[in-house]
């Protein structure tokens, strides 16, 4: 195998495992949830701050403000999609994940050509290129998954309970708009950073397509662990092909993850065929 | 591409003294002047493809296994190339020398001062497009040769030689361009990306607009009018745009004030398709043609 050669291909892998661990778990709450572009609105809100910051001069400064800017407009939006979900009745929550998104990027634009500096590096926060990634970069990233996987752990009965059935969890009397709204800044926080190191296309593959194959395993049945596995082999089998081959990483990776879900699919398929 | 191949070959490339020196490039113009220099004793290679655009490149698994086993990389510095570092990184190459091939340009539009907010995605360093002006292809050149003679001493007369003669061959021909682009001299053309002005500065033509309004950013349509207006007064008839930069700009402006669309890639071929010098003769007849 060559990914498990070659230095740049063994960060990438790391990196990508590192990913996978997070992706495919929220992955999972995301898919259940039906809220899939939320990750798609929420990078771009924080993309946005980033447009703000450079709008106030901050990408010269310290480090931290045009940081915080990004974060604190992803909160924003893990805010509103918390508060949201009282009149999820009437007004679908993917029309919300989609006008936000709409509004962020044409409000970023029209603050991108009145402040052009540091376009290239807004343009760079959605278009990561998982060769380039140090391995400092990698290490910062798994800590920071490291600690959003704790709170997780600790909430995560309530955080399944209202992935999988809301109404139940409202029955046991939980108040549902602060564990979404952790839920959503968790989740925020986590993919302000994972679109910067792979792109907005690999982290929006790597939340879907494990979570999908997974949802194959009845209930119950290890449905998360499959979903890690899935991505593993998913990112070692794209990266080897992108060596083999010379195809980009992202788009590599992106191809054998679907490769197996059609596999997986395929093999459910006759199974159940069978049983039945 | 193998990688397993490439690893081989740069066995063998440790293995054997008569195997050429292999030299990356960020762009193909400065493959091209290195292996004019180097000659037999070089072997180059570029990361950007000539057609594509040099600010934004995907890493390729290839271009790491290139690297990894170069000896020497000329980067073009000056902001344009920063996924050159991350290659070079990347390759984990520790006996590479990176060359900043703009060490020893006069740049032009260095921001003095503060880089402000309304300049646009301007690179703070200045223009790092230098190679458009063949005099900067000499002061590269120079660059090259000495650090082909450092990574490779036993080579060093053969690299004099080669820049000699590279600069006299830029020097004949030269004087044939500016002859045959004495008619352009003084006259206003626009250009799509800020990429022109060393052209533009060697042969005398006056860059009157770009369809940026600012680096980085298309033009809305206050911008596009008032474009129309300096066609009008400066009467400008040629645009000069890479085949990578988006069309409409200059299709409206064709439309409105029949205004020809030159799309001129900013890079040679390549060293053996249409070298560094032959990429001149190429925007001069584009440049003719459109006369």
């Amino acid at each position: 195998m060559m990914v498990l050669q070659l230095p740049f291909l063994q960060v990438a892998l790391v990196l990508c495992l590192v990913l996978v661990g997070i992706h495919a778990y929220l992955g999972y709450h995301v898919v259940r949830r039906g809220v899939i572009f939320v990750d798609l609105a929420l990078a771009q809100m924080a993309s946005l701050g980033a447009s703000v910051a450079a709008l106030a001069g901050w990408t010269s400064g310290p480090a931290w403000r045009p940081w915080a800017c990004s974060f604190g407009f992803a909160l924003g939006g893990a805010l509103l999609f918390a508060l949201f979900r009282q009149r999820r009745e009437r007004y679908p929550l993917e029309a919300l994940i989609g006008i936000t998104y709409a509004g962020a990027v044409a409000l970023s634009m029209i603050l991108l050509e009145k402040s052009a500096t540091g376009t290239e590096e807004i343009k760079e926060m959605l278009v990561g290129s998982l060769y380039t990634v140090s391995w400092g970069q990698v290490l910062e990233t798994a800590g920071l998954y490291a600690a959003v996987g704790a709170v997780h752990w600790f909430a995560r009965r309530r955080f399944l309970l209202i992935s999988e059935d809301a109404e139940e969890a409202r029955r046991r009397g939980m108040k549902v708009a602060p564990w979404d709204f952790l839920f959503y800044a968790t989740f925020a926080l986590v993919v302000t950073s994972s679109v910067r190191l792979a792109g907005v296309l690999v982290v929006f593959a790597l939340l879907v397509l494990p979570a999908t194959a997974a949802l194959s395993r009845p209930a119950g049945a290890g449905r998360i662990p499959f979903g890690w596995v899935f991505g593993a082999v998913g990112c070692v089998l794209g990266l080897e092909s992108s060596a083999r081959w010379d195809w980009p990483a992202g788009p590599a990776v992106i191809l054998s993850l679907l490769c197996l879900l059609v596999l997986v699919a395929g093999w459910t398929t006759l199974l159940g065929r069978k049983e039945g | 591409m193998r990688i397993r191949q490439f690893l081989f070959i740069a066995a063998c490339a440790a293995a054997s003294r008569a195997t050429p020196l292999q030299v990356g490039a960020s762009v193909t113009d400065l493959a091209s002047i290195a292996k004019a220099v180097g000659g037999d004793r070089v072997e180059t290679f570029a990361v950007c493809r000539p057609d594509a655009n040099p600010h934004s490149v995907e890493v390729l698994p290839s271009h790491m296994a290139r690297v990894a086993r170069a000896r020497v990389y000329l980067k073009v510095g000056l902001g344009l190339d920063g996924w050159a570092d991350a290659i070079v990184r990347g390759s984990r190459n520790t006996r590479l020398d990176v060359v900043d091939c703009s060490r020893r340009i006069e740049v032009l539009e260095k921001p003095t001062g503060k880089v402000d907010a309304s300049m646009g995605d301007v690179h703070p360093e200045g223009n790092p497009h230098y190679w458009l002006d063949p005099e900067n292809g000499a002061v590269v050149a120079r660059t090259v040769a000495e650090a082909l003679s450092k990574a490779d001493p036993d080579g060093r007369a053969a690299y004099e030689e080669g820049l000699a003669r590279f600069e006299k061959e830029l020097g004949t021909r030269r004087a044939a361009w500016s002859a045959r682009l004495k008619p352009f001299q003084g006259r206003a053309i626009f250009t799509y990306h800020s990429s022109w002005p060393y052209f533009a500065r060697a042969f005398g033509l006056r860059i009157a607009g770009k369809v940026e309004p600012v680096p980085g950013i298309p033009p809305n349509a206050r911008h596009l009018a008032d474009l129309l207006a300096t066609a009008k007064s400066e009467n400008v008839k040629i645009l000069l745009q890479e085949p990578y930069f988006p069309r409409e700009g200059g299709e409206f402006l064709h439309r409105q004030a029949g205004i020809a669309v030159l799309a001129l890639p900013p890079s040679c071929r390549g060293p053996g398709a249409s070298d560094y010098l032959d990429h001149f003769e190429a925007i001069a007849a584009a440049l003719e043609g459109a006369k």
